[in-house]
This record gives C-alpha cells, structure tokens and sequence, in this order.
C-alpha cells in the first residue's frame, strides 16, 4: 500500500503516539496520520490507493495545511507535496539510508521557524515611479543619441528604460542591504529570492529561534518606518520549507 | 493565505492579494509539447530563446552607449538592427499566437527566465 509522506521527524521527538494530533488531523482534514519509525528518524504518513499524485489545487492545499499543524507541535522536515512511497519497506529504507542528512538539517532547524519578509511597492507609488521616470533630462542623454532619426530615437527610448530598470534595480539593492544589514544580526539562516513580480522589492525568508520573533518584528516596523511608501509584509511562521532541500537517496 | 498568518502588514488587503496571486506558477511558463501542438511548443521555446538573446544584445548596447565608444554610424546602424530584429520577433509572435507573457520558462527555484 502507497504512503503519503508529510514530515520527517527525529526518533527523540516523539514519544509515544501523539493521540491528540492525530485526532485533530482526521477530524480536521480526514486523513489518517500513522508514524513509521527508522533507527533514528521517524515521518508522518497516511496510507493511499494509489501511487498516482493527484495534483488538484484542493489536495496541495490541504497537504500544505497538514504539514502546517504537524509543525506547530514538532520540528519537523516538511515534505512537498506528491512524495509518495510505494510501501512501509521504501519509507524505511528512505529513514535509515538518510538518517544522517536528515538529523544534520533536524539539528539546524530545532526551536526555529521561517518567515516570509516581502516589501511592495505600494499601487500609488508605482504610478509616480512611471510618472517620475518617463522623461530623460536632456544633459543626461549620451551624445550619440542626440540628433533627430528614426534609429536614434528608437535607441533613445530603448535607453530611458534601461535607465528606469537601472535606477529601480539600484533602489531595491538598497532596501536588500538594509533588510540583510539588521537581519544579519538575528541569524545567519536567510535568502533574497528573486522577486516574482515587478511590484515586489524585496522577497526574502529567514530561519530564526522561536523566541525571536519580536526581535524580527522590531526589524519589519523599523523598514516600514524607513520606507513609508511601501508596504512591508511579515508572514509565518511557515514550516521551515526554504531551508529543509535535501537529495535523498 | 490564512490571516493569522499575517503579522505585520500596514498596506491594502486588495493590493497584497493581487499580488501573491501573480506568484502561484501555472502552466504558461512550462513547454507543454503535445503530438497535437508540436509546432507551436517548439516555437515557444525557440522564440523565449530568442528573445533571451535580443534582450541581451539590447543590454550590451545600452553598456556601449553609456560606455560613448560608438561612432554615430554605428549607432545607426545598431538601432536599425534591434529595431529590425524587434519586428521581426512581433512578427513570428503574431504566427504562432504567442504573448509577451508566453516567452518565458520557469526555472523552479530560480524564478522565470524573462
């Protein structure tokens, strides 16, 4: 029979069957959570009719929400969703032949929590950013590109928006340096990401003790204060997703 | 995303959501080739190439115009040839009902291409 895994968990952790969990889980989601336990490491699974994923938006949503209360009450390795094992044997044979990679990064995450750290720009400063920008001064167009042709003024409009992306790039490398300049200070555990859209300035997450969230929250209200015009989100905390990458064997 | 999980957020709800929902990938970013739709898989592919390189040319222009190492000739000629080239890629987009937003391809952790 197929298992859904949802988390890894070191051996240490869990003592005992932790009856009220599993109940919440199958009141709240109906699914039956099982532990399978290795050596050392142990993950939380339910059993499924097939080995076939099914990718519907409902069934990662509620993947990720299961992770989600695992992780309140344990630190966990959470797993995306669609890993699936075909048999009790292939999850014990995941557990041992990975134990030593799964308790390292177990170790590194115990009592900590990721959150999500993004600034937008706010709509109204997108259309003054637009606004602002849509003209070159004339003495700061390169010579070459003065003069009055169709080449020259396509060339001219091709270098104004490469100098808005300039200026926009420099802008966010800036508020990325004041954000890692604090956060640094917290922890060593965090990433820049790309930003997914062009309204993001800044898309980070950070690993952090559990009891420093005030201390990340302090950082958040501080950027807010220094940047007015944009809008600084702090979500979480998530299961530690971003720093968990592991290649099993 | 659950409101518990905000903790500090001083903007707009409508703006926040509009946003994180730009993120969710989909399926436009992935070459979807099908026996059926072939052609226009590989063109996607070929043209989001292209247009990788077009803009990396265009980049490397903009550094040698900033870098004033270009005879006005050359700079007459450069800008007839992005102009050119930009057409041209118009042109193939409209043959096989591509968009902007249709040349890119998602490289999983490290976001879109273009």
């Amino acid at each position: 029979m197929p298992f859904i895994l949802y988390a890894i968990i070191d051996n240490d952790q869990i003592k005992g069957t932790p009856a009220n969990l599993i109940h919440l889980i199958s009141e709240k989601y109906k699914v039956t959570l099982e532990i399978i336990s290795g050596n050392t490491i142990s993950a939380f699974v339910s059993k499924t009719s097939s080995s076939k994923v099914d990718t519907s938006q409902d069934n990662v949503l509620k993947h990720a929400a299961l992770v989600e209360v695992i992780s309140r009450s344990y630190s966990i390795l959470p797993m995306r969703y669609g890993s699936v094992l075909t048999s009790q044997e292939e999850v014990l044979f995941l557990l041992d032949k990975n134990a030593a990679a799964f308790q390292h990064v177990l170790g590194q995450i115990y009592h900590k929590e990721e959150y999500s750290v993004r600034v937008l720009f706010s709509s109204s400063h997108n259309h003054e950013d637009k606004r602002e920008n849509s003209d070159t001064p004339e003495e700061s167009i390169p010579l070459v590109l003065q003069g009055n042709t169709a080449n020259k003024n396509y060339l001219l409009k091709k270098y104004q928006n490469h100098t808005i992306e300039e200026r926009r790039k420099k802008y966010s490398d800036d508020v990325k340096n004041v954000f890692t300049d604090d956060i640094q200070k917290l922890t060593s555990c965090y990433e820049v990401k790309k930003p997914h859209t062009a309204a993001f300035l800044l898309d980070a997450v950070v690993l952090i003790d559990s009891h420093k969230k005030n201390e990340l929250i302090d950082i958040v209200v501080k950027m807010q204060a220094m940047y007015p015009q944009h809008n600084v989100i702090l979500t979480g905390p998530w299961p530690p997703y971003s720093f968990t990458n592991i290649k099993t064997q | 995303m659950d409101d518990d999980k905000i903790i500090f957020y001083a903007g707009s709800a409508n703006e926040i959501i509009e946003e994180l929902e730009k993120i969710h990938p989909d399926n436009k970013s992935r070459i979807n080739a099908t026996p059926d739709n072939v052609d226009s898989g590989l063109a996607k592919l070929v043209l989001t190439l292209i247009e990788l390189i077009r803009k990396l040319m265009e980049k490397q222009a903009m550094r040698r115009i900033e870098g004033n190492s270009l005879t006005d000739d050359q700079i007459e000629n450069l800008g007839e040839t992005l102009m050119k080239l930009e057409n041209k890629m118009e042109e193939l987009k409209k043959i096989f009902n591509l968009k902007d937003k249709d040349l890119t391809l998602n490289l999983g952790p490290l976001g879109d291409l273009l």
